[in-house]
């Protein structure tokens, strides 16, 4: 069954997708560059390309939710990217969005189960 | 560290994504991606050698230009939206098939009109010339259709766009109300409609010295047309215009579907500008060949009475007359639409 795969992937991703933003503002408190990014947030789980995260670093700065600063001095020059201050608040309060969705979410797939078991 | 190909084709890349993006944009971007492509490099390659193998693997991991810059530029770039996507579509098709009939007939018709009876005639040659200018004019026929088509949506996408976001949000006292039978539009009219202009446009694009007085002579098909060929290049585009605005306002008909205040305001400046053309065409330049009605009555050996037409074919009156048929049918037709537009706002909700 290809097909069911095929599926799952595209609304596994789909799923994951809503939560990149959150993800990524989570860890912009210290400036940090954009493959830094990319690594520390496949150690923990939550890899993303650098195709997505580039682009969306730069639209989440035209957003006045990032500021960024060109690190010259070493031989690679790096584009270090952190939180505002206007970051901060948003992400606090997706923060706080995500968690009671996280409530709610486990509330009706507790129901879920419970449903599943009658049938 | 890198080799020249792993260079250049790093630099190829770098190159199709930056040049797809806006210019201010485009060097920051480049020193953030090579800088990313030299991180990744690095991380595959892990202290070894940096070969083909590991940047072909980096580059194809990082994905097709067009697609990273799509994902750089953001914002959904179209030029005809959903919208409006279906009837783009259906138009195009009819249009385009109208066209490329047409034309393709017109070319086999003027094959055979052209065509004299001779033994020692050169067939071939004929031939290959015949080829080379029929499959220009279809081609260039079709483009034009393509080309005017696609203006008219592109430019009513904008028009939308710019009055749905201009007018703030949306609420449901917006919603246009059900048409009543008699204020709906029938798309088949307006296709009709736009097969007719189609045809009319081919016919005299491709076809002028067809439209006349046939007869034939000594086996062979002669023409006596009643447009002077020689201005003709100069009459053309501007009768063109005046038919591609019909098919415009026929367009934006098909696309409303009823009669409302857009539709009598094309249809009212369509119908103006259309007659504009028509009194510039017909009044100052020498549209009709001045010697028809003399070979006409030649050919059919008689003479035209004062109540026969061709009396005063070329004349200031036959040019007056004229463009009074063409007053009354535009004044008509926007009187038309004026009023069913009017109708259909008056009714009682």
């Amino acid at each position: 069954m290809g097909g069911k795969t095929d599926i799952l992937d595209s609304l596994t991703l789909e799923l994951r997708r809503g939560t990149i933003v959150l993800s990524v503002l989570s860890q912009l408190d210290t400036p940090k560059y954009g493959y830094a990014l990319v690594q520390s947030m496949e150690k923990r789980g939550a890899g993303i390309e650098p195709g997505t995260l580039y682009p969306l670093l730069r639209r989440l700065e035209k957003q006045g939710l990032l500021v960024s600063e060109w690190e010259t001095e070493s031989a690679k020059p790096r584009k270090y990217y952190r939180r505002t201050p206007f970051g901060d608040g948003i992400y606090l309060r997706l923060r706080e969005q995500w968690e009671q969705l996280v409530q709610n979410m486990e509330q009706l797939l507790k129901e879920g189960v419970q449903h599943e078991k009658t049938i | 560290m890198k080799k020249p190909y792993e260079q250049e084709i790093v630099d190829r890349y770098v190159y199709d994504v930056v040049r797809r993006l806006p210019q201010v944009q485009r060097a920051d971007i480049e020193k953030e991606l090579r800088t990313l492509i030299e991180d990744l490099l690095e991380e595959r390659a892990a202290g070894g050698p940096c070969g083909k193998q590991v940047v072909d693997e980096v580059l194809s991991g990082l994905g097709s230009p067009a697609l990273l810059a799509t994902q750089y530029r953001g914002a959904d770039r179209h030029l005809i939206g959903g919208e409006y996507y279906d009837a783009y579509w259906w138009i195009l098709k009819i249009v385009l098939l109208c066209v490329g009939a047409g034309t393709v007939i017109a070319a086999i018709v003027s094959f055979f009109v052209g065509l004299p009876v001779s033994d020692s005639f050169d067939y071939s040659r004929y031939f290959t010339d015949w080829l080379a200018d029929n499959i220009q004019t279809v081609v260039s026929a079709l483009a034009l259709a393509f080309a005017t088509i696609t203006i008219a949506f592109a430019v009513m996408e904008r028009c939308q766009a710019k009055i749905s976001m201009g007018g703030g949000s949306w609420t449901p006292d917006r919603l246009p109300q059900v048409p009543d039978r008699k204020e709906i539009i029938k798309p088949s009219e307006s296709v009709i409609s736009i097969v007719a202009l189609v045809v009319f446009m081919v016919l005299l694009a491709v076809a002028p010295h067809l439209i006349g007085y046939w007869k034939v002579v000594e086996g062979s098909l002669q023409v006596i047309s009643i447009f002077d060929l020689e201005a003709w290049p100069r009459v053309l585009p501007l009768l063109l215009l005046g038919f591609a605005l019909g098919i415009v306002q026929e367009v934006v008909k098909l696309v409303k579907g009823r009669y409302c205040t857009t539709v009598a305001a094309v249809t009212a400046a369509v119908n103006l500008v259309s007659f504009g053309i028509v009194t510039v065409v017909f009044g100052c330049m020498p549209v009709w060949n001045q010697k028809y009605a003399q070979q006409l009555a030649a050919e059919l050996q008689k003479t035209f009475g004062e109540h026969d037409l061709l009396s005063i074919w070329g004349e200031g009156r036959f040019t007056l007359l004229l463009l009074g048929v063409f007053f009354l049918a535009y004044a008509l037709d926007t009187a038309v639409v004026f009023y069913r537009t009017f109708r259909a706002q008056r009714r009682p909700v």
